[in-house]
């Protein structure tokens, strides 16, 4: 009877059930002591007490929030030096925590920075005698500093308080155009430069510290708050998020070398990565982040967003140049040459329309001109003119999408040849019309091959290179459902269920103004499949054309050639030809 | 009345129309997902904002609205099944946004060190976003007993005894079925431990 598995396994979820009852009140009995006449048990039921033990969080009710939030920061609601009441944490950094403050005195709302405990004796009182000295910088780039000081022990910066939010929020929310990227720059290197005359180095300059108040002004902070250099270099004071933004010779701690040089590099890549939505170099440990900054060359932003002109890519890459000389002069160069593309007129658009033989806002011959897309909240990140189509590629500018006939089932195998344009987000490709559900799909999201399964989702990490052709497949199995990348077999998945919802299948936008899958890219040929088409790795095929009789499986839909208005011509003899939408309006599932 | 009985009372409103009815059942929810995503962003410092949240919280009422007035469900069961999925979905957006490479989560990840101290040594607690996010997924995968107790006990927030009347089972089976779901998703998070 013993050895009877099912009974085993009932005796000990009884014993278990035993065992948390009196956890829960308090009690840690072992499973020796629940079982002290079932030696055999002995064993598994520990195995299994501790791994309910290591789940305990997820039984812990909302322990973590009482902690944050009913037992508030026990500096709140004092008041500094008789002035300065603190009234909420606003933020974290590498030097303590930010409170929003209001000052007795002068009566108005500041931030008060209070550094962290240690963070004084580790610098000792030179950190003190550095922000005192950075409280003399004014300039309209850079947040004010209004007090500085030691309340109890601990050391606190009383500065502006700035309604906004930061550069580092802005990049991942709403990453500004290549052109506007340009000007935020160029009036933060002003502001550098100021403080460079007056003989500051950042030597922290990064997103996070770069605010931008409610009329998109950047302001510099935490100007003199820097650990120095050594410590910087061995990852004291410092975040992962800094490190990124260190030049070489603050790597290796070349102290003769660090200067104004030195935030140059660290604007440049705050520059990089308004362009491209990523950081220069990729690394994921500290070590190979350091290796690939003072070996590697970056990869040219161009490559990644080729909407950003050739001379603000020199501008880009003559900051991230390995050695302080080889960069810019002065952060005023850097300003004025920045200033300089920024105002130019034909810019960023004619880079798109030159290139397809259009003249700018002229009359368009031919093609379908799709997306007159004018500045709006939503989409002015995107250009304001996109090609639908340009030698028979469609063009997905995150507004736009081709409606198909098609009613979304499984088994089917979706693919398509895509060049992203290396957008971090949601990048939808094709799949079921399921605003705020799972569908059929195929995605790349945060630059990963991503299918949805009806039940759930699923990304494999392998990148899709940004501005590269790339072929991407799903097939939607019964059993199982697998991703392919230019024909080699990437991950496998759960089985995708059949589909519950009655809706078509559309490419590159998912529903109403539904803002976060969406494709941004080229789609040179796409396919929808009945059936399994892929089992194992296998070649892609240029171009999807019409199957032949042996195909594996039946191809449904292909489109990619021919255009007719606003008519997509299916090309695979099956006469689902779609429809090209704008700004996709309020879709209902079919009935 | 009981939290089902009152739900119950509110979703037959609802269903005829009571606008106010459907902002009274969101509430409950809403205030779940609040919790749920503050747990998941309190690990990065620069998301761990109420903005934030309060943004996760406009998309799921956005979501729910919608789902709601396409769905219609007729008991709390129904109900809580919907709101919870709502919820892991509103989740899983949320860490797939802050997570990546490009993702400000990613740059934050370990956050000067003084995060993760607040992690108890001998806990499997997901750390990062890419883990949430992960976690969540294999939530999806659990058999659907087990999920659907997840689901009202720790996505809902309800107590044992209410989850054992909504689901018409007794309350041991609902420990039974939920101390499985723990140990299967354990298993899981161990590997990830094992991983690194």
């Amino acid at each position: 009877m013993i050895d009877n598995p099912m009974r085993t396994d009932d005796r000990l979820a009884e014993l278990l059930l035993l065992w948390e009852a009196r956890w829960e009140h308090g009690e840690d009995v072992t499973a020796a002591q629940l079982c002290a006449d079932q030696p055999d048990l002995v064993e598994p039921l520990q195995q299994k007490i501790d791994r309910l033990k290591k789940m305990a969080w997820m039984t812990e009710e909302d322990a973590d929030d009482d902690t944050t939030n009913t037992t508030p920061d026990p500096l709140i609601g004092t008041t500094l030096l008789n002035r300065y009441r603190l009234e909420a944490v606003v933020g974290e950094g590498g030097f303590g925590t930010v409170y929003r403050a209001f000052d007795l005195e002068l009566q108005r709302s500041v931030a008060v920075k209070v550094a962290r405990p240690g963070r004084i004796t580790q610098a000792g009182s030179g950190l003190l005698e550095e922000a005192q000295r950075a409280a003399k910088l004014r300039h309209p780039g850079i947040v004010a500093v209004h007090d500085v000081g030691q309340d109890n022990g601990a050391l606190f910066i009383v500065t502006d308080y700035i309604e906004g939010s930061n550069l580092a929020e802005l990049i991942a929310t709403d990453r500004p155009t290549p052109r506007e990227a340009v000007r935020l720059v160029a009036d933060i290197a002003d502001a550098l430069h100021h403080a460079h005359g007056e003989g500051f180095i950042h030597r922290d300059i990064k997103p996070a510290n770069i605010l931008i108040d409610r009329q998109g002004r950047p302001l510099l902070t935490d100007f003199g708050l820097a650990a120095d250099a050594e410590q910087m270099a061995r990852g004291v004071g410092t975040t992962s998020g800094t490190l990124a933004y260190m030049a070489p010779e603050q790597l290796i701690g070349e102290a003769q070398l660090l200067g104004n040089a030195t935030d140059i590099y660290a604007l440049g890549v705050v520059l990089y990565e308004l362009l491209t939505g990523r950081l220069p170099f990729q690394g994921r440990t500290p070590t190979a982040l350091r290796e690939q900054t003072l070996f590697r060359q970056p990869v040219h932003p161009r490559s990644l967003n080729n909407a950003i002109p050739e001379e603000v890519e020199a501008v880009c890459l003559r900051c991230l140049a390995k050695h302080p000389a080889d960069r810019f002069p002065s952060a005023a160069a850097l300003a004025v040459a920045l200033r300089s593309l920024a105002t130019k007129k034909r810019w960023p658009l004619p880079m798109r329309l030159l290139g397809l033989g259009f003249a700018l806002l002229g009359v368009f011959g031919a093609g379908v001109v799709l997306g007159m897309v004018l500045s709006s909240p939503t989409s002015r990140t995107q250009p304001m003119i996109e090609m639908a189509h340009e030698d028979g590629v469609l063009n997905f500018n995150g507004d736009n999408r081709i409606l198909t006939p098609v009613v979304s089932f499984s088994p089917c195998t979706l693919e398509a040849w895509v060049r992203t344009a290396g957008d971090s987000r949601d990048q939808f490709i094709v799949g079921s019309d399921v605003p705020n559900f799972y569908g059929i799909g195929l995605a790349v999201n945060n630059n990963f091959p991503t299918a949805e399964t009806i039940r759930g989702g699923f990304h494999i990490e392998k990148v899709v290179p940004p501005g590269k052709w790339t072929h991407l497949a799903a097939v939607f199995g019964p059993e199982e459902t697998t991703l392919f990348m230019d024909g080699k077999k990437i991950g496998v998945g759960p089985p995708t269920q059949p589909p519950t919802r009655k809706t078509r299948f559309v490419i590159g936008n998912v529903g109403e103004d539904h803002n976060k899958m969406f494709f941004r890219g080229k789609v040179r040929s796409i396919r929808i499949s009945a059936g399994e088409r892929y089992k194992d790795d296998f070649t892609p095929d240029e171009t999807f054309t019409k199957d032949g009789d042996d195909a594996p499986a039946k191809a449904i839909l292909v489109y990619g050639g021919g255009v007719d208005g606003d008519v997509v011509t299916d090309l695979s003899g099956a006469g689902n030809h779609g429809t090209w939408q704008r700004s996709p309006g309020p879709h209902q599932p079919d009935k | 009345m009981g939290h089902t009985t009152q739900l119950q009372h509110w979703l037959e409103l609802a269903r005829r129309g009571d606008v106010e009815a459907r902002g009274a059942i969101l509430e409950h929810t809403c205030e779940r997902l609040r919790k749920l995503s503050r747990k998941m962003l309190q690990r990065f410092a620069k998301v761990h904002r109420w903005c934030e949240t309060d943004d996760v919280l406009q998309n799921a009422l956005l979501r729910l609205h919608r789902a709601l007035a396409e769905v219609r469900p007729e008991s709390p069961r129904q109900f809580y099944g919907l709101a919870a999925t709502q919820i892991r979905r509103e989740l899983l957006d949320l860490s797939k946004h802050f997570y990546g490479t490009e993702g400000v989560g990613a740059k934050h990840h370990s956050d000067d060190g003084h995060m993760t101290k607040t992690q108890a040594a001998d806990t499997v607690r997901p750390e990062s976003l890419e883990k949430w996010t992960r976690f969540h997924e294999q939530v999806e995968r659990l058999p659907e007993e087990e999920r659907e107790v997840v689901a009202l006990l720790w996505y809902d927030g309800l107590p044992q005894p209410e989850v054992a009347t909504i689901l018409g089972v007794s309350l041991a089976t609902v420990k039974r079925r939920w101390q499985a779901a723990r140990l299967r998703l354990c298993e899981l998070l161990d590997d990830w431990v094992l991983e690194e």
